[in-house]
């Protein structure tokens, strides 16, 4: 590759991390090319503890009210925290990134693993703020070795992620030693991204095994499209500060024994649990299936004849097996799966023999079941060029299974699709669809890549299509395709779904098989402290910097016996680990319940910051009609004994009723079933009638900042309080 | 379900479907460890719990 051309250059002293934190955080505004370092205080390591919490703070003080997606003080913050690339313990190299986003409008945080997160502490940042809006095409790059920051111009006309990551690892490495690549981590995002706004952000890690470079993804928010409209090629960081010490943790001693018990856990229960280090999360796909939860046909059947073709077994024998698939040093639940010496059959890059990362569970559902096509060979090859292009998989499966639904009800047509026949399992013309999408030119491609939420105004306002069914089938909320699991048939789910802080994606809480299968939640206030504990749980992670597989899907030998069964669910052992990693590095002494107060903060903050943004009350946490039963009547049919079933335990009889009228019958009590759970899950979490945190919540947690109960004072109404 | 001679823990749950592999299982609320499944043999009129722990990111 040629030298690029040096537009800006900042130096700065790289500052060492010191129980997890560095103390500094650097701002780039690649508008005016200029750079800032911040000092962390410890108020905010107090209050927002680092990763997602620290990219919403720096966040709030970036924007206005009125900040739109595209405005140039929007930002991506990208922070790891204060556990973020220990090596002692598995799954801790994960990144949080924190931005407004195009498809909600309020803000989004989404993760990935790699090696992104780790080297850019371990280069001086707790955190990066990435302001402004760029001119020309840029490579920015952060060298810790340096001590400089720098912005190039790019000097790619191809800036799709495996056309430019191999190469800025070789140029910034030591061309005499491949092995030196492994101090260099590159997030880009590709031509889908620019087009559309389900752009993810690839972050990659050397894979020192196959000596290639391979990609995470935050996949979710469109993320991606907002680093495509600052004219961002590529990120770089590079360091050579890279050790298991790198984090300087108060007791290294007890975080080594903590991570050696999980890994034996690993080593000894794995093959007998999720199977994660041979097949990855696509071990769930025959499970799904099993219980009714895989979606097929944009989630109108939770199961099909043919989902044995895209058994894990399938998948297993696809992914090279015998490397160690770590995303980052240490991470023995090894789940990073992949598909070596793979020969693209379409689009750009056909003829081209290629490693794939995954499909994972959700990439294997949703470009898989959902779109009607059981074929892993095409799921694979669409995986490779969403990643290449930089294209969420989620929203991709889901938005494509709404376009190939409508299709099918006859709303849209090859006039309006330029030609394709964008039925359930058409495959040559969905995967055209999606090239279609990266290539920009195509007018439906654009309107697809819009997202479902816009979708529906277009189809109804140019095609005609009927609005009210498109607003029962179309799966998103607050603007985000769903991800990949049926809620129908679960109250406590739909709630795990569309009573989030950002949209229906799986991050907030999984209580499908807690609700439903074990009824552990009888009542709609056990649902709604299911719906206040885990969410809160799992949000930690992303404060932290870490993933949260290892936390459920290997659990201890002794959990199913040694804890009630609802405790058990907690995975009692492990939130311990936690808690002591999470004291061994930073020094502090936290418990389990500080762990959940450090959540609840952030948690609620997010709240008020998507008030601020003119959204965060009751209205935008909606519901489509598919997400809490059946919209057609073969959908009812298919289920037709459980659909039944639930008609009679709500008092009414079925046999006196068409498939239609027991349809819209079930959905008038789950209407106000819905409305009671909301009402509950407000109650718990310390939120109005309308979704409002109160100021008494704000000052409980220690968030009551002037300008955050400003907030909440301003949209607030006596009226909605209990 | 109908209770048979000889009915395991594991037969319960084959019948059921359960495919999951995380499954926490209680016999007149005492815990059956899942290496014993296969061997462990369900009293008849016992109450039994099965119960899916969580998985999945």
């Amino acid at each position: 590759m040629e030298n690029m051309k040096l537009l800006a250059e900042w130096s700065y002293e790289p500052t060492k991390a010191h129980r997890g934190y560095t103390g500094k955080t650097l701002k780039i505004n690649v508008g005016e090319r200029t750079f800032e370092a911040k000092d962390v205080t410890e108020d905010m390591k107090e209050k927002f503890v680092g990763g997602r919490g620290f990219g919403l703070k720096l966040l709030w003080d970036a924007v206005k009210d009125t900040t739109k997606w595209n405005d140039p003080e929007n930002e991506i913050v990208i922070s790891g925290g204060p556990l973020c690339g220990i090596t002692q313990y598995p799954g801790t190299g994960k990144f949080y990134a924190v931005f407004i986003s195009p498809l909600t409008e309020q803000t989004y945080d989404s993760n990935a693993g790699g090696h992104f997160g780790p080297l850019l502490k371990f280069a001086g940042w707790d955190a990066l703020e990435i302001q402004g809006k760029s001119d020309k095409d840029v490579v920015v790059v952060i060298d810790g070795d340096e001590g400089k920051v720098k912005i190039f111009e790019s000097p790619f006309e191809d800036i799709n992620a495996y056309s430019i990551t191999e190469t800025l690892h070789e140029y910034f490495s030591d061309p005499n030693d491949i092995n030196d690549r492994k101090h260099v981590s590159v997030i880009t995002a590709g031509k889908g991204a620019e087009h559309t706004y389900w752009g993810c952000l690839n972050s990659s890690f050397w894979d020192s095994h196959r000596k290639i470079a391979r990609l995470k993804q935050a996949g979710r928010g469109g993320g991606g499209t907002v680093f495509r409209d600052k004219k961002i090629a590529a990120l770089v960081v590079k360091t050579h500060n890279l050790s298991g010490t790198a984090n300087d943790p108060a007791d290294i001693d007890t975080l080594t024994k903590v991570g050696l018990k999980l890994h034996k856990e690993i080593f000894t229960l794995d093959s007998k649990q999720c199977r994660m280090r041979t097949v990855g999360t696509p071990h769930l796909n025959e499970i799904m299936n099993e219980y009714h939860i895989l979606p097929v046909h944009n989630y109108k059947f939770g199961q099909h004849p043919d989902a044995d073709k895209i058994h894990s077994e399938v998948y297993g024998k696809l992914f090279t097996q015998g490397i160690a698939d770590g995303c980052w040093y240490g991470c023995t639940l090894a789940c990073a799966k992949a598909v070596d010496n793979y020969t693209i059959k379409t689009g750009p890059c056909k003829g081209q023999v290629v490693t794939v990362d995954g499909p994972e569970y959700e990439t294997a559902a949703g470009l898989g079941s959902n779109v009607g096509v059981f074929d892993p060979e095409w799921t694979i090859e669409t995986n490779f060029y969403a990643d290449h292009y930089g294209l969420d998989t989620i929203s991709l499966g889901t938005g494509i299974a709404f376009v190939c639904e409508c299709y099918e009800l006859g709303y849209i047509t090859k006039e309006h699709t330029n030609g394709l026949e964008l039925k359930f399992g058409n495959k040559d013309d969905i995967l055209e669809l999606i090239h279609r999408m990266a290539e920009g030119k195509d007018e439906f491609a654009k309107i697809v890549g819009l997202g479902i939420h816009r979708m529906k105004d277009i189809f109804a306002e140019k095609f005609g299509a009927p609005r009210d069914i498109l607003e029962k089938i179309g799966m998103e909320g607050q603007g985000i395709e769903v991800s990949e699991y049926v809620p129908k048939e679960s109250i406590a789910q739909w709630g795990g779904y569309f009573l989030t802080l950002k949209g229906p994606q799986h991050d907030e809480a999984w209580l499908i098989f807690m609700d439903r299968v074990n009824k552990q939640l009888p009542t709609f206030e056990d649902k709604a402290e299911a719906l206040h504990y885990f969410p809160n749980f799992r949000t930690w992670f992303s404060l932290v910097g870490l993933c949260k597989l290892p936390w459920n899907d290997i659990e201890p030998a002794d959990n199913a016996t040694k804890y009630p069964p609802q405790e058990a669910a907690k995975v009692p052992e492990h939130v311990q680990n936690y808690v002591d990693i999470f004291n061994a590095v930073t020094g502090k002494n936290i418990t389990k319940e500080e762990l959940i107060l450090q959540s609840e903060r952030v948690y609620n903050f997010q709240r008020v910051f998507q008030l601020r943004l003119g959204k965060g009350t009751r209205k935008y946490h909606n519901i489509p009609d598919r997400a809490l039963g059946p919209v057609f009547p073969d959908e009812w049919e298919a289920r037709a004994e459980y659909y039944d079933n639930e008609l009679k335990e709500a008092g009414v009889n079925p046999e006196e009723l068409s498939t239609e009228e027991k349809i819209k019958k079930l959905n008038e009590i789950r209407r106000q079933q819905w409305e009671e759970l909301v009402d509950a899950v407000y109650k718990r979490r310390g939120w109005d009638r309308n979704g409002i945190p109160t100021v008494e919540t704000l000052k409980r947690l220690g968030i009551d900042y002037p300008d955050v109960v400003a907030v909440v004072e301003k949209h607030a109404k006596p009226e909605d309080r209990w | 379900m109908e209770w048979e001679v000889g009915l395991t823990v594991k037969d319960i749950i084959t019948r059921k479907k359960y495919t999951f592999p995380l499954l926490a299982v209680w016999i007149n609320d005492s815990p059956v460890p899942r290496d014993d499944f296969n061997s462990t043999k369900v009293p008849d009129g016992a109450k039994v719990q099965i119960i899916h722990m969580i998985s999945g990111g």
